[in-house]
């Protein structure tokens, strides 16, 4: 048997399927294949084959020395989209059958800020369940209260659970012909004795049936509160997840066959790598655009620079996500494809801003509107698309070559795009094309650029302190702009853009997240020994979860002495209603030192978001979930170095030069191929340097400078 | 020596302001707009820069929040003003109270705040009295003045709607308020903090004049923060701008809003008279009045609105005919009436990236004084102005242009909705005789739409306060009300406003009053009551949406049915059948078709609220059969239901059963046709009814009120061709 | 006329009026900006295509109503089965066969939740139906005795003149007029 030295990691992106082979010392190539969304096993193999011929191997050489493959992309998500998931049956406490229907009446999520104005707009997503397949279940469990201590305490049982209606409930169900069903109480994330109960006797009735029904209780996938947000994730987990893993392991079963010895892993949202098996498989469902940044963390590592700002600027969107002292940022209740979910998601911003964006001038009032609306790949009018767009003036101006857009394979029509612009913007505005368009690309490069800094802002953080990494078809294209608007502290790009998130997947660290609702008072007026017994309580929590990790990694073949934990908390002033995550170093508090550092810091974190004013420890603390991340070890793929030849580029690099319109004036930039500059050249600009998949336009002003990784660093003269 | 431009003071900014759009028609007498025409696309860069600073302010700020309200329910706002006092843009949020901010800085303007208490850099400014601007005591303001080298330059302004105002009743909204000393604490404009930081005497007064203190000092440290960051932010923006491009340009970012609203009207809608109704009954005879002499007594409450749309594109409205103030508590003064007109606008026409208060400019309001819409009693009571009066003013603008549109084929920007909404507030002493308070907002926090001339009304889609919809999370509201047990929250069958396209059904949240200790009370609001309907008038034939419902079950036998393990009623169709069938049982069964007092209840009652029945479009006979069956299939209308007002007959699968349905619908024709009269011998009988003076007592009361008005008079006798000596 | 602005074809907006277009195709309408200039000739002719008589649209007031130039003159308010209703500067109201719902039974039946049915001491629920088809035009909920209400007064003159740029033939300053109470006054006289 063939010693385990390889890395796999699959990034199956819409059109693409993305193969990133790594050996031992790092070395890495690259494959692709055509997504092949009826049989992935397909493109999997077929671009895993794409990669090992570079190497002169094939899949099976590959698979049979893989330590683990990685299997991303938008598997999960197309189910959503094209509403190809499960039959999903419900059981729901009395008197909420209608809360799938109607969604706390969040109808405006990812709608733009105008069109959230234009209410005529709000709609309910497409059902995820069919109310007739929603049974009601007699029952109901206090949440507490911030006056507990004066009545019922959190988890208590108020209407004892009806048994009969849960038999009744599934065998209609069962007769109704659903395929998974779900089970969400009221109050379940403190106490799930009910869903317990009732996911036992679903899993019996299902027994007796003779049938093959999976059967989810919400708090085994989230035990968190929010019941709207709770019950979403678990129709996410019903809808979506139990079918995903099917295909996931049909792909399992043909790597399989190709030699390859282990579970198949799979991306989380919140930038874990876990077995396919893995219970809340409904994490991977919004694991998208997560590989970007977990390479971007290795990047970080890399170059020990812990503050990283990664743009995917794309056609049609642009997103950001942070790395702030080497974590990825998570939120808790991120929203996704319309709906509010309750699970951690590395924290990713999204406009609609990037090179497909539309541009809507009004005559009348001379008013420029950029979106929400995006040609995506049709480009603008220079392509396939009806209205004006970016793309139109990247085009005009002479950023976009028109005869090397991906490599030639797209001829775009820099007349029909000059021509259009001069109609729908220059004329109604009564200005200079080139002008106004260039005016234009400001408008958008500062949108872009208040979205970065009000994140960072947002959460007290200084743009001098970053450094901006971007990747992504357009990122380089416009990369100028976000430089010239945000005091960065240094910007950043990766050469094979393309790869970078499959690139991250195999970099993924393998851990699982837990969290846990917790209750804990520490009001001023309290004396230590009651703060003790609390934090006693604080401890087993910690405990607990490091459990389950334990035997969740040990299930996928992990053992213990290889399993590592993180700790953290999230808390409040005692009134407040959000609450702030907080890493903790210690995951104990063995005496009341280390339950001030607790303290210490959510304190922190606080009070770098907010001023000393905003503080309020008078009214006291509540600490409401802890969380642990159990982390088993696993190679990463190393970044190769290369030989620094001459600051001056090979001259078979040279592509000649281009007039391109850049404030104000016309200017003669270089055109270079970027394939053919290598680590330790320095390009000057006025300068452009092209790539099928991308462009990268360095102003007079700049220049860039690859390193030995061949990263490209870009700069100011 | 002033701290406004060039060393001139901010009256003298203000009269020179006024005097400018006076003169031009233009604001600040912007009639080129010059940095438009020079660079357009710099003027939008700048314009979306201060927007971003204002949503950047709320989405960080807000977190600091503690009331549900603000935070789950985004009943907050962020804006910035220019030094003058208009908003020149806003974060999303309570987007109506934008309007409100012009009368507030006036208001300090003219209280000479400049000289005394004087207004200098790092200072902030708070208030929620109506009296100088506010709508109502929940809505607390809080302004930063921006200095820039010495000049004010603009100010940074935060305000949200808080949980406890210390009303009489409980909460923040109060159903049973005469005057203004019973509304709650109402705090006139005052410097509350300097150098960024509130004065320690001001958390004591939260401490003091509200049942939620605490919650209460959290929302306002969240709007100091929040527009403390404006601040900042502004102040980066002047330095990338320069100064003298940042004073030119809020000023026309203003006034070509202005103008792109008259162009949206002038190119979507219809010159002409639109004409809106709204009844509501108050109801204090007998149990207020017994506190409260002025009083004791009823009223059908009359708020017409006349709009006119003028052919520049502006709107005119004209209220005459408004009940005359009371000792009641749903009255208010223009800046609450605009800020809930402009709540009808922004859908409707007024959608931008920046919201701002160059509305003003194109509103004109005509509210005579005595009127509930212009009291010149200076103590009365504003608590519920919000709730009752929208329906005549934000609807105002949902039924006018929804009609104008239609008329010019933009039918997919009608907007029919009428909104009506309920929440409560309690307040109790726990079994060790802890005193708390409480309340819930869900039900505000999102409504339904009515149905379109192209599509049915959608249930829990909308919000007319908040363009960001949220009815919030159970697991949380419970956090602030622990004897109230949520045992349902959900839709109602045949609930809603019926029509070729009928209107969004209704929603309804029933809970179980469990241990309450020593005492509870519960104090419903409403802004729509069943005695009515939400506004006078259908559309194009459909039924009007329905006002809301409120029970309270006294002494029930639910705890006997929770202990057998057996089911119980979630909704008030189901209580109500359920006590007809005996299976249900209440010693005292109280029903409210809107407000309610002070509530006392006790362990194991059910408490239940219901709203959001939203109004139809077109005739019911007309409806669509596959939307009918559809209806019948999913339970959310019911088989008896689709066959008296739809005509449509159903089999037991609830298919629609085509011949009989079609007989049936004729059939309705003919009925029609049988006991419908002409208009005049119709109009005979009722003059009869009106020259007898056959009116119950509060209608009666209503006309004699109202008839002291020469605009309804006019209208009244004309219509009735009553003898120059009728009176009431 | 002018050139057709094609992003919205005069087919969908003919479903759109016949409430059969697809909600995608009227988010696309409800987001266009700026709307088509020739919208409302759109329309006009969408909806002169639905009815079987001849005279002019001007203006659609409602559901099955129109405002409509007659061949000798005059503009009057027109339902769709042909059935006239007047001078458009009068009440349509005032030309329906009417009835009205008085008590709590009769209000019943078309408010399906008896908790929400209307306090009959305080209003009264008038139908408005067209004499000749018996559509439901209209639905007033209003206390006894309260002027039947004008829901909209086009002022057409200013609308085709200063809003579309194509005055009307037949203009004049009393186009505007509330003329409602003329009826009345001559129903008085007769009695």
């Amino acid at each position: 048997m063939a010693e385990k030295r390889y890395l796999l990691a699959l990034d199956a992106g819409g059109t693409m399927t993305d193969t990133f082979a790594v050996d031992q010392e790092g070395k890495f190539v690259l494959g692709k294949s055509l997504t092949n969304p009826e049989n992935e096993a397909f493109s999997y193999i077929a671009s895993v084959e794409d990669a090992a011929r570079s190497w002169g191997m094939t899949s099976a050489d590959i698979h049979q020395r893989a330590l683990s493959s990685t299997y991303t992309g938008t598997t999960m998500l197309n189910i959503l989209l094209t509403r190809t998931g499960s039959k999903v049956g419900l059981l729901i406490t009395r008197g909420f059958v209608d809360m799938p229907l109607m969604e706390r009446s969040l109808t405006w999520l990812g709608q733009s800020y105008e069109d959230i104005l234009h209410q005529q707009l709000h709609e309910h997503n497409p059902w995820l369940v069919q109310p007739e397949h929603v049974k009601e279940v007699t029952e109901r469990i206090s949440v507490g209260s911030f006056y507990m201590q004066h009545h019922y305490m959190p988890g208590q049982v108020v209407i004892p659970l009806v048994e009969d209606e849960v038999r009744q409930g599934v065998s209609e169900l069962l007769d109704q012909g659903i395929e998974v069903i779900g089970i969400l109480t009221i109050g379940s994330y403190v106490n799930p004795i009910h869903e317990k109960r009732m996911a036992e006797i679903a899993r019996e009735v299902v027994k007796q049936r003779g049938v093959d029904i999976s059967v989810v209780a919400s708090h085994e996938i989230c035990s968190l509160p929010n019941e709207n947000e709770r019950l979403k994730t678990l129709l996410f987990q019903c809808y979506v997840a139990e079918i995903g893993r099917k295909k996931l392991l049909s792909v399992e079963g043909a790597a399989k066959k190709e030699g390859y010895d282990y579970d198949l892993l799979t991306l989380l949202s919140y930038g874990a790598a876990a077995s396919i098996r893995y219970p809340k498989l409904c994490e991977a469902v919004v694991s998208g655009p997560v590989g970007g940044l977990l390479g971007g963390r290795i990047v970080a590592a890399l170059l020990g620079r812990p503050n990283l700002i990664c743009c995917d600027l794309g056609g049609t969107t642009f997103d950001a996500g942070l790395i702030a002292a080497g974590l990825l940022l998570v939120n808790k209740e991120p929203d996704f494809a319309g709906h509010r979910l309750r699970l951690p998601m590395v924290s990713i911003d999204s406009i609609g801003a990037g090179t497909g964006t539309v541009i809507h001038v009004d005559e009348a009032t001379k008013r420029i509107n950029l979106g929400p609306e995006s040609a995506g790949s049709a480009v603008g009018t220079c392509y396939v698309y009806p209205d004006i767009t970016i793309g139109d003036i990247d085009l005009i101006l002479g950023y976009l070559n028109e005869d090397y857009f991906l490599g030639g394979k797209v001829k775009l029509n820099k007349e029909r795009a000059l021509q259009m612009l001069k109609e729908r913007l220059a004329e109604p505005l009564g200005q200079d094309v080139y002008d106004v368009s260039s005016k234009v690309l400001d408008l958008l490069h500062s949108q872009m650029c208040d979205h970065l800094s009000s994140m960072l802002l947002s959460k007290g953080l200084n743009p001098a302190e970053f450094t901006l990494l971007t990747y992504g078809g357009s990122g380089p294209l416009h990369v100028w702009g976000l430089d010239r608007g945000l005091m960065l502290g240094a910007v950043l790009m990766v050469p094979w853009a393309a790869a970078f998130s499959a690139f991250g997947c195999a970099a993924a660290e393998y851990f699982h997240r837990y969290d846990k609702a917790v209750t804990f008072f520490l009001t001023p007026d309290m004396i230590d020994d009651v703060k003790m017994y609390q934090a006693m309580g604080l401890s087993a929590a910690w405990q607990e979860l490091e459990q389950r990790g334990y035997e969740e990694l040990e299930r996928e073949g992990i053992p213990r002495e290889q399993v590592h934990f993180r700790h953290g908390i999230s808390a409040r002033y005692i009134g407040q209603i959000s609450t702030w995550e907080a890493p903790v170093q210690k995951g104990r508090v063995e005496n009341i030192e280390d339950l001030n550092r607790v303290i210490e810091s959510f304190e922190k974190v606080y009070t770098t978001i907010y001023p000393a004013a905003a503080r309020f420890p008078q009214a006291g603390y509540q600490i409401t979930e802890v969380y642990v991340e159990a982390i088993g070890e696993k190679i990463k793929p190393v970044i190769p170095r290369y030989p620094l030849k001459d600051k001056e580029a090979a001259h078979e690099a040279y592509k000649g030069q281009r007039e391109a319109y850049m404030d104000g004036k016309w200017i003669e930039f270089d055109i270079w191929e970027m394939d053919l500059l290598q680590a330790g050249n320095r390009i000057d600009g006025p300068a452009i340097i092209e790539h099928p998949m991308t462009t990268l336009v360095i102003p007079p002003e700049n220049y860039v400078e690859f390193d030995e990784h061949r990263f490209i660093w870009y700069r100011r003269k | 020596m002033g701290i406004g431009y060039q060393g001139r003071t901010l009256k003298e900014m203000l009269e020179e302001k006024d005097r400018l759009f006076g003169e031009s028609g233009h604001i600040y007498g912007l009639e080129r707009l010059e940095l438009v025409e020079e660079d357009p696309a710099k003027l939008m860069r700048f314009q979306m820069r201060l927007l971003a600073a204002c949503i950047n302010a709320k989405e960080t700020g807000k977190l600091i929040s503690a009331s549900p309200t603000a935070l789950a329910m985004g009943e907050l706002l962020f804006m910035l003003a220019t030094s003058e006092g208009d908003v020149v843009c806003a974060s999303h949020g309570l987007m109506g109270q934008i309007q409100c901010v012009p009368f507030i800085l006036r208001s300090i303007v003219e209280l000479g705040f400049e000289d005394e208490p004087g207004i200098r850099e790092g200072d902030i400014f708070s208030t929620n009295d109506p009296y100088y601007g506010a709508p109502h005591a929940s809505d607390c303001f809080t302004f930063v003045p921006i200095f820039y080298k010495g000049e004010l330059i603009a100010w940074a302004v935060g305000m949200n709607h808080i949980m406890e105002v210390g009303g009489i009743v409980p909460g923040n909204l109060s159903a049973l308020s005469p005057n203004a000393f019973t509304d709650g604490w109402l705090y006139p404009p005052m410097k509350t903090g300097e150098n960024f930081k509130q004065h320690k005497w001001w958390e004591l007064l939260w401490m003091r004049r509200t049942r939620m203190g605490d919650f209460n000092i959290l929302d306002d440290k969240m709007r100091v923060t929040g527009a403390v960051m404006l601040h900042n932010r502004a102040l980066e923006i002047v330095e990338e701008f320069g100064v003298d491009y940042f004073r030119r340009g809020i000023k026309e970012i203003l006034e070509r809003e202005r103008r792109y609203y008259l162009e949206r009207i002038r190119t979507q809608a219809v010159p002409g008279k639109y004409q809106l109704v709204v009844f509501f009954p108050v109801r204090y005879k007998g149990w207020v009045g017994k506190l409260f002499p002025s009083s004791d007594r009823d009223w059908l409450l009359h708020m017409p609105n006349e709009t006119r749309i003028l052919s520049d594109g502006r709107f005119a409205h004209d209220l005459e005919g408004l009940t005359s103030e009371g000792d009641f508590h749903c009255q208010m003064w223009e800046p609450g009436i605009r800020a809930m007109a402009s709540l009808g606008c922004w859908p409707t026409f007024a959608y931008t990236p920046t919201c701002n208060s160059a509305l003003t400019y194109m509103i004109d309001y005509k509210i005579p004084p005595g009127t509930m819409g212009n009291m010149k009693n200076p103590f009365a009571s504003t608590a519920m102005g919000t709730g009752i009066m929208s329906k005549s003013t934000t609807v105002g603008y949902f039924q006018t242009l929804s009609y104008a549109y239609l008329a010019r084929g933009f039918l997919e920007e009608c907007f029919p909705a009428n909104p009506c909404v309920v929440g409560y507030g309690l307040d109790g002493v726990m079994a060790d005789g802890f005193h708390w308070a409480g309340g819930n907002f869900s039900f505000i926090g999102g409504d339904s739409y009515g149905g379109r001339p192209y599509k049915d009304g959608e249930p829990s889609c909308m919000s007319t306060p908040n363009p960001e919809p949220d009815m919030g999370e159970v697991e949380q509201l419970e956090f602030l009300e622990p004897t109230q047990l949520t045992i349902g929250k959900k839709l109602v069958p045949n609930y809603c406003g019926h029509g070729k396209f009928r209107g969004g059904r209704g929603t309804n949240m029933c809970e179980l009053v469990c241990d309450p200790g020593q005492h509870l009370t519960i104090a419903v609001f409403s802004s729509g009551s069943s005695e009515t309907c939400t506004i006078a008038c259908g559309f194009c034939g459909g039924y009007p949406g329905l006002g809301s419902v409120t029970y309270f079950l006294h002494d029930t036998n639910m705890r006997e049915l929770i202990e057998k393990g057996l089911p119980y009623p979630t909704d008030f169709v189901q209580v109500r059948e359920w006590l007809k069938e005996g299976k249900l049982k209440a010693k005292k069964v109280e029903f409210y078709p809107s407000d309610t007092p002070n509530v006392e209840c006790r362990d194991g009652d059910l408490f239940i609220t219901a709203a959001h029945a939203n109004s139809g479009w077109g005739d019911p006979l007309e409806r669509e059969l596959s939307l009918v069956e559809r209806d019948v299939y999913y339970g959310w209308l019911t088989p008896d239901v689709v066959r008296v007002i739809y005509g449509a007959v159903t089999d037991e699968e609830g298919k629609i059963k085509l011949k009989e349905t079609e007989e049936l619908r004729q059939k309705m024709r003919n009925r029609r046709k049988e006991r419908s009269v002409d208009a005049r011998d119709w109009w005979r009988g009722e003059r009869e009814q009106v020259l007898r003076k056959e009116f119950s007592e509060d209608v009666y009361n209503m006309y004699a009120d109202i008839l002291k008005y020469e605009k309804f008079h006019r209208a009244f006798m004309g219509m009735w061709q009553l003898p120059e000596d009728y009176q009431l | 006329m002018e050139r057709r602005d094609e992003r919205v074809s005069q087919e969908n907006l003919k479903l759109l009026v016949e409430g059969k277009l697809p909600w995608e195709e009227v988010k696309k309408m409800i987001r266009l900006a700026p709307k088509d200039a020739d919208r409302l000739w759109k329309y006009l002719n969408v909806l002169q295509e639905r009815v079987t008589w001849k005279d002019k649209i001007l203006l659609r007031i409602s559901d099955h109503l129109y405002i409509v130039a007659k061949e000798g003159g005059g503009r009057v308010v027109k339902c769709d089965c042909g059935q006239e209703f007047g001078d458009y500067r009068a009440n349509w109201k005032l030309s329906c066969r009417i009835y009205v719902r008085k008590t709590r039974e009769e209000m019943a039946e078309v408010i399906s939740v008896e908790e929400a049915v209307n306090n009959p001491d305080l209003v009264e629920m008038r139908e408005f139906y067209c004499p000749g088809c018996f559509a439901q035009l209209g639905v007033e909920v209003v206390p006894v005795g309260y002027p039947v209400i004008f829901e909209m007064l086009p002022d057409l003159d200013t609308f085709y003149r200063e809003w579309l740029g194509k005055p009307l033939e037949d203009e004049r300053p009393d186009w505007f007029q509330d003329r409602t109470l003329v009826l009345p006054a001559q129903w008085a006289k007769e009695e």
